[in-house]
């Protein structure tokens, strides 16, 4: 059995890329002359979903306008007036038209690190004991 | 290159046909990646819920009147609510009254369903629009050939308290606030459970197979974007409590395989377990795999070892549950309160036998269904086409899982330097117990078609971070290792674009258009 303990070659702490947690010197440099894929495809992914948000149009699958054909954002300004004409305070409903952006803000950020994380060091990855 | 592969190469070119490597976790150290990853999930699965929230109809969850109903009765009457004695109701019903009984209030009576197709509530006719019951209620049902049956009574009474105990001080903190105000605190006091299943799905899988991404990522991901456990952390529920609470149990018994489970352990997952079994009865399912896994962890030759643990695990537990089953057992019969429910849901009754449920395509077919959506009590389904594009990855991950375990079994060469590919003996271990408690909750739920119509998918939620570490593992293993970094943020991209979808094409229009008749969909 030979024993890996790999050289832990960039910290932990910096920011994930995701080309590959463990580079050779000159592999960052043809990184930093080519776009990394991964970010390219979460570049398409994230403006995918805004192009989407914003002019996309779904058929409605459920409910009393099902097979209705209705912007993303129809749907949407409908739902904002549906809180208002449940009693909703303003700032309720503006609060929670801040979860649903903060919502897709975040979504955007764990897409993120999900392309970034890369295996640990071995060694270096324990599981603290409950 | 993933890091342990580059490590590797800096380490072992001379010798690749080294055998594998597992290193051993040391304890103490950490990951800060992994704990920046779970931290902002977390965060965002927190204004994910509070969204979710507001977009559900309010009361339109799976019995949420009849669980609001029971926090109501706990909170201002200080007891538990009782199903009725259907015998003596009917004797009293003959002498021309109608008996009492503890029911779901009549101003909740407007939002068991529009009156034009759409029914949030079991048990309760549901005529809203109709002057008379919208005057007084129904209370009572002839149904020809049967008799007379209590209408709209606190279905859910035969459950344990412990959720209804925990969510009392915020109803009576809301008591100023409207029924539907109150019932959103509610659902808002389910989001922590959610998270406490987020987070013990992470805890599992990097307790399981340390230091891997694609299992750190998935996991969770697959517990925080699974739209059916994230519709449980929005309602007022006791499910989502068990979910959390199996999940943390999960968890435990990983360690403990790890770890010999040490009496501290031992201790803690017998308190969960006792509060599991004071919340749903369904975590009962569990307690089979903790038992085993001591057994196995300790060996079982040293009885003294395993008799000494399995006292400190059934102790607490059996201590805390105690009380609430004797109480079954004295006011029902049964240490369940189903042969009154039996009695009562005149209208329900088998689905079919044991064997017949277990190998019946559209039992399966329907149970896959109820996973993955049927928000709105059963009235928002999928579209096939959508349901087909969950089942092809679905049926990818059993063929995966089901080449993990021959590749495990043979040690395929080709796996040399991947860790998770050479578990450690109590690595599998706790992969089999993970398998088991999938198993038995699936078993669980057949078999409680075998008595009533309307056993659920939901019924197995409580072992989904297990079904979800394995069904990662299984992708995993069909994913070559220079395209899991790629493929974790895919899966992750997949379950998020399949969230936007469901609430904007099903749950946000079917919140909103609520007063229009109700058009059946997909298989309904």
């Amino acid at each position: 059995v030979v024993e890996i303990a790999g050289p832990r070659v960039r910290g932990e702490d910096a920011t994930p890329s995701p080309n590959g947690a463990v580079e050779r010197p000159h592999a960052a440099a043809r990184r930093a002359a080519a776009p990394d894929p991964l970010f390219l495809l979460w570049s398409a992914i994230v403006a995918g979903l805004v192009v989407f948000l914003a002019l996309g149009v779904v058929r409605v699958e459920a409910g009393g306008w099902f097979g209705r054909r209705m912007s993303v954002r129809q749907v949407w300004a409908r739902f904002l007036e549906y809180l208002a004409d449940l009693g909703a305070h303003p700032l309720v409903v503006v609060a929670i038209a801040a979860a649903a952006g903060m919502t897709l803000l975040g979504a955007a950020y764990v897409l993120w690190l999900s392309f970034s994380l890369r295996d640990a060091p071995p060694r270096a990855v324990p599981d603290e004991t409950p | 290159m993933s890091a342990t592969a580059e490590a590797s190469a800096v380490t072992t070119d001379t010798d690749l046909a080294a055998d594998p490597v597992v290193v051993p976790p040391e304890p103490g150290s950490a990951w800060p990646a992994a704990s920046r990853f779970i931290t902002v999930l977390l965060l965002f699965y927190v204004v994910k819920q509070v969204f979710s929230v507001a977009a559900y109809y309010p009361f339109s969850g799976h019995d949420e009147l009849a669980h609001f109903s029971y926090v109501r009765t706990l909170a201002t009457e200080a007891r538990l609510p009782v199903l009725p004695d259907l015998e003596a109701w009917q004797a009293e019903f003959r002498l021309g009254v109608v008996p009492a009984f503890d029911a779901i209030p009549d101003e909740l009576y407007p939002h068991c369903g529009n009156g034009r197709g759409i029914v949030f509530v079991l048990d309760w006719y549901c005529e809203p629009d109709d002057p008379q019951w919208k005057r007084k209620p129904p209370r009572a049902v002839t149904v020809p050939g049967l008799g007379n049956f209590p209408s709209g009574y606190i279905y859910v009474a035969n459950h344990p308290p412990l959720y209804y105990v925990a969510m009392a001080p915020a109803f009576l903190a809301s008591a100023r606030l409207s029924p539907v105000g109150q019932h959103y605190v509610l659902r808002l006091l389910a989001i922590p459970f959610g998270l406490i299943a987020v987070y013990a799905a992470y805890r599992l899988a990097r307790a399981l197979f340390p230091g891997d991404a694609f299992l750190t990522v998935t996991v969770p991901a697959a517990i925080a974007f699974q739209p059916q456990i994230s519709y449980e952390a929005a309602l007022v529920n006791n499910d989502i409590v068990a979910i959390a609470l199996v999940s943390l149990l999960l968890w435990g018994i990983v360690v403990g395989l790890r770890d010999r489970f040490p009496l501290r352990l031992c201790l803690a997952l017998g308190l969960v377990l006792g509060l599991g079994l004071l919340t749903k009865s369904t975590t009962a399912i569990v307690a089979p795999a903790i038992g085993l896994a001591v057994v196995l962890a300790v060996g079982w030759r040293d009885w003294r070892g395993w008799l000494g643990r399995g006292i400190a695990l059934a102790a607490p537990a059996a201590v805390l549950a105690a009380p609430w089953y004797l109480f079954l057992y004295r006011t029902y019969g049964d240490f369940s309160g189903l042969s009154r429910i039996r009695e009562l849901q005149y209208w329900s009754g088998p689905m079919g036998s044991f064997f017949a449920l277990l190998t019946d395509p559209q039992f399966v077919g329907g149970r896959f269904r109820e996973t993955w959506g049927e928000f709105g009590w059963r009235l928002i389904h999928l579209n096939p086409v959508l349901e087909w594009v969950i089942a092809i990855p679905t049926i990818a991950a059993f063929v995966g899982m089901a080449v993990y375990a021959v590749a495990v079994w043979r040690g395929f060469p080709f796996t040399r330097g991947d860790a998770v590919a050479w578990p450690h003996p109590w690595q599998w271990q706790g992969l089999v117990m993970l398998l088991l408690v999938c198993l038995l909750a699936y078993l669980a739920v057949v078999q409680f078609g075998t008595e009533f119509a309307l056993t659920q998918a939901r019924y197995f939620f409580p072992a989904a971070n297990a079904a979800a570490l394995l069904a990662m593992l299984g992708l995993r293993t069909l994913i070559p290792g220079p395209a899991r970094p790629a493929a974790q943020g895919v899966i992750v991209a997949a379950l998020l674009l399949l969230n936007v979808m469901v609430f904007v094409a099903y749950v946000l229009p079917f919140t909103v258009a609520y007063d229009e008749p109700f058009a059946w969909t997909w298989g309904g």
